[in-house]
């Protein structure tokens, strides 16, 4: 009875005590009372089963320290799990009764010294994992004999006891952990139950909220934030809404101004914490998004700053859809194209473009939604009286970070004012080939004059002369028809262009400027070589521009054979049915280093007077209203070869 | 008859002007012969001996002075006269080419009949005390 009392002590102290160290001392000090042992110890060991001490610390008067020996009992009974229980020990360590098979044969001397003269161990251990080992000593002969069973019942305690330490220390850990977890969050979470009675909150949400958990936990929810929070965001409604459904609510975002902070934002949601069978409490989590959200306004400022741009600009800012559509059309294409952005939406750019230079920018769209490059082209935009306004056009395509492309921008340029300046300047210098054709053409006008007049005087000597009557006045005839010719071709050339664009021979209109220029070269002992190749297709070109382009490339060959030469002018048609019209003389050349300047304005090599260095600049501007292209070879001491490509007849 | 008269070379790369010069030297007593083509000048003047040869500055194949001084060369008897559509009578290119003997005179497009006649006339003239006077020379050699 005594003895059973004491077992439920032990019981009692292996269940309600969680701190080893305390239960272990308790049950030691309990096994020392009822076996009535001097000493008492537990060596614990390990969960992979090896003892983590080196020395046992006896209790009991005085206390006895022993070093744990590697072939001693503790580690025998650690490994065999059976009991010894010793009735003597002699004077010399051996002991009675003898030992089991592969047990130590001995005691540890230092307990023989001691003066120990009984002893009993037993391992501790749960479904058969040892947890330790149960010691007692006693200084009598023979006292735990017939005590085995007692013992084996508090080695059950221990081992019960061991387990529950070892068990809620684990449980602590894990609480801790997740304590840690909940702590560390640089979110704010409260627990709130269906009463919506605050259980819980993070350290976060009690700095964000400026206060303390004793004024926060266990009260209403209501009572937590400030009631204009609560009507803005009816909380307590979702909450309950939470409970019922089982499902997570997106709350949004949410003002929220604690006791002496500035206004932050928050972005909250209200999350069902769940059993299987029901939520037990929801969790309101919020997101501090105050940085976000100002980095956020600095986008849209910075969006609204890059519109007011694109909006403000001269140029015509247009964007469009990988298709082609209109996005956006910003204030200079309005103005330019009188049309407004409203009217011009989702509308095709090809539909504002002139008619006839609809494929130059279907072909532009179609390589920029394939994701290629284009060059700068110009087109025509149709205003909303249907007006041509000249544009020269930059289009790009935007792609995302895939490189994918999402739409095209186009920048355009109103070339109406440049155009009116490129007149003007082809103008004077038409007025200064004419000056250089002068020669020829005097020289062209003097031969018919001269027959004219020879003619002439001949019927008035002989004016009974039938024949001569007859022959001299049809040579009047043609040679006046001539000198007509050449005046119109004349005034031709002068006339100032009215830059329309229609279907064009190329060969009739290099033979009309040649015309013009043949005298010329005559004169200055230039052969003209003409190799056109015949069926060649009409281009879509304006004539009088077009006459230029070759009148200032026959100019610049002329000025290029001082000492005479050869000029070959040759047509023909590129494998991709470009039309080339090519100028090659055999002059000076043009060396290297001044090649890529020779198309700009000003750009000559003639001496001061002589010439100002427009002719090719306009070339290369004219070719390229036509879309076309102009380039150069050239051999310092050879001569040099300009082609003009324009583009395939549609 | 025809076989006494003066021969004149005429060349010029407008077939029309031909056709004038050769009325009107043909009325006022020469033997006239054209071309509109300077290598065939100097072929007819590898021919035949002519007392004078209008040429034109210009020619499609040749230069009318280049070929003007061949003639000097080919056929010293040769009177040449430049005419031009192109030069004036002031010009320099003219004054040298007088000066240097490489023709006796010039016309200038367009012109008046006398005035090629008077040319004409001069010319023969000077080719035949040239011609006498390359006699004398033989003779006295």
């Amino acid at each position: 009875m005594k003895q059973d009392s004491f077992l439920n002590q032990v019981s009692r102290v292996a269940t309600a005590t969680f701190e080893l160290d305390q239960a272990l001392a308790e049950i030691v000090s309990l096994a020392r009372e009822v076996t009535s042992a001097d000493y008492a110890s537990v060596v614990l060991v390990d969960e992979k089963g090896k003892s983590n001490q080196s020395t046992e610390n006896l209790t009991g008067t005085p206390s006895l320290v022993y070093r744990i020996r590697p072939k001693g009992f503790t580690n025998w009974i650690i490994r065999s799990r059976q009991p010894v229980v010793v009735d003597s020990i002699e004077s010399s360590g051996a002991i009675n009764p003898k030992p089991a098979s592969g047990a130590p044969l001995t005691a540890n001397l230092t307990i023989v010294e001691a003066g120990i003269k009984s002893f009993a161990s037993l391992p501790v251990a749960i479904n058969n994992s040892p947890l330790g080992v149960l010691h007692v000593y006693s200084l009598r002969p023979g006292t735990f004999h017939e005590q085995l069973s007692l013992l084996n019942a508090f080695a059950n305690q221990v081992a019960i006891a061991i387990e529950n330490a070892r068990m809620h220390s684990r449980l602590e850990s894990q609480e801790r952990f997740i304590t840690l977890i909940v702590e560390s969050t640089p979110s704010s979470l409260m627990v709130i139950d269906r009463r919506l009675r605050v259980v819980s909150v993070n350290r976060n949400f009690l700095e964000k909220a400026q206060r303390k958990a004793r004024t926060t936990l266990g009260h209403k929810v209501e009572g937590v934030f400030p009631q204009v929070l609560m009507e803005y965001t009816r909380l307590d409604q979702k909450a309950q809404q939470v409970f019922s459904t089982g499902q997570t609510i997106e709350g949004g975002k949410v003002a929220y101004r604690a006791p002496g902070l500035p206004t932050r934002i928050y972005y909250y949601r209200l999350i069902p914490l769940k059993t299987e069978l029901a939520v037990e409490n929801v969790m309101l989590l919020m997101d501090d998004i105050t940085e976000r959200e100002q980095l956020g306004e600095e986008v849209r400022r910075a969006e609204r700053h890059l519109a007011s741009v694109v909006e403000c600009a001269n140029d015509l800012v247009i964007s469009m859809d990988p298709g082609g559509n209109i996005v956006t059309w910003n204030w200079a294409a309005e103005n330019i194209s009188e049309l407004k952005a409203e009217q011009v939406r989702e509308q095709s750019l090809l539909s504002l473009c002139a008619a006839e230079q609809r494929p130059v920018m279907a072909e532009i769209l179609k390589r920029l939604t394939r994701g290629e490059d284009v060059q700068n082209t110009e087109v025509n935009l149709l205003t909303a009286t249907s007006q041509e306004i000249p544009i020269a056009w930059n289009c790009s395509s935007m792609r995302d970070d895939a490189g994918k492309v999402v739409g095209i921008v186009a920048v355009g340029r109103d070339l109406t004012e440049r155009r009116r300046l490129e007149a003007q300047l082809i103008q004077s210098t038409k007025m200064a080939s004419l000056g250089v054709m002068a020669g020829g053409i005097a020289h062209e006008l003097r031969n018919p004059l001269g027959i004219i007049s020879a003619s002439a005087q001949l019927l008035m000597e002989r004016p009974e002369d039938t024949q001569l009557r007859c022959q001299g006045l049809e040579k009047i005839c043609t040679a006046t028809q001539r000198a007509s010719l050449i005046i119109e071709n004349l005034l031709k050339f002068a006339r100032p262009q009215d830059g329309r664009k229609r279907e064009v021979d190329v060969h009739a209109v290099l033979e009309e400027t040649l015309v013009l220029l043949a005298n010329q070269m005559v004169l200055q002992k230039i052969i003209l070589k003409k190799e056109l190749r015949p069926g060649l297709l009409n281009v879509f070109a304006n004539p009088e521009l077009l006459q230029q382009v070759f009148t200032n490339l026959v100019l610049n060959a002329w000025n290029a054979m001082p000492q005479g030469g050869t000029l070959t002018v040759a047509t023909r048609a590129s494998e991709s049915g470009e039309i080339e019209i090519l100028f090659k003389d055999t002059g000076l050349g043009i060396p290297e280093e001044q090649l890529p300047q020779i198309f700009d304005p000003f750009f000559t090599t003639m001496p001061v007077g002589k010439g100002i260095g427009l002719g090719l600049s306009i070339c290369y501007s004219i070719v390229r209203q036509h879309q076309g292209t102009i380039d150069v070879e050239s051999q310092v001491g050879r001569g040099s070869t300009f082609t003009v490509r324009l583009p395939a007849p549609k | 008859m025809r076989k006494n008269l003066p021969r004149i070379l005429i060349v010029d790369d407008e077939p029309d002007m031909c056709w004038a010069l050769e009325n009107i030297l043909s009325t006022a007593g020469y033997a006239v012969t054209t071309t509109t083509r300077g290598a065939e000048a100097l072929e007819l003047l590898a021919r035949e001996q002519y007392a004078a040869a209008f040429v034109d500055a210009k020619l499609s194949d040749l230069d009318g002075l280049e070929l003007a001084a061949f003639i000097c060369q080919l056929s010293p008897p040769t009177a040449v006269i430049l005419i031009s559509g192109y030069f004036y009578q002031e010009d320099k290119t003219v004054v040298e080419g007088l000066e240097k003997n490489l023709y006796v005179g010039f016309v200038a497009k367009p012109f008046k009949l006398d005035e090629v006649r008077l040319i004409a006339r001069r010319a023969v003239e000077l080719n035949r005390k040239d011609g006498l006077s390359d006699v004398l020379h033989s003779s006295g050699g």
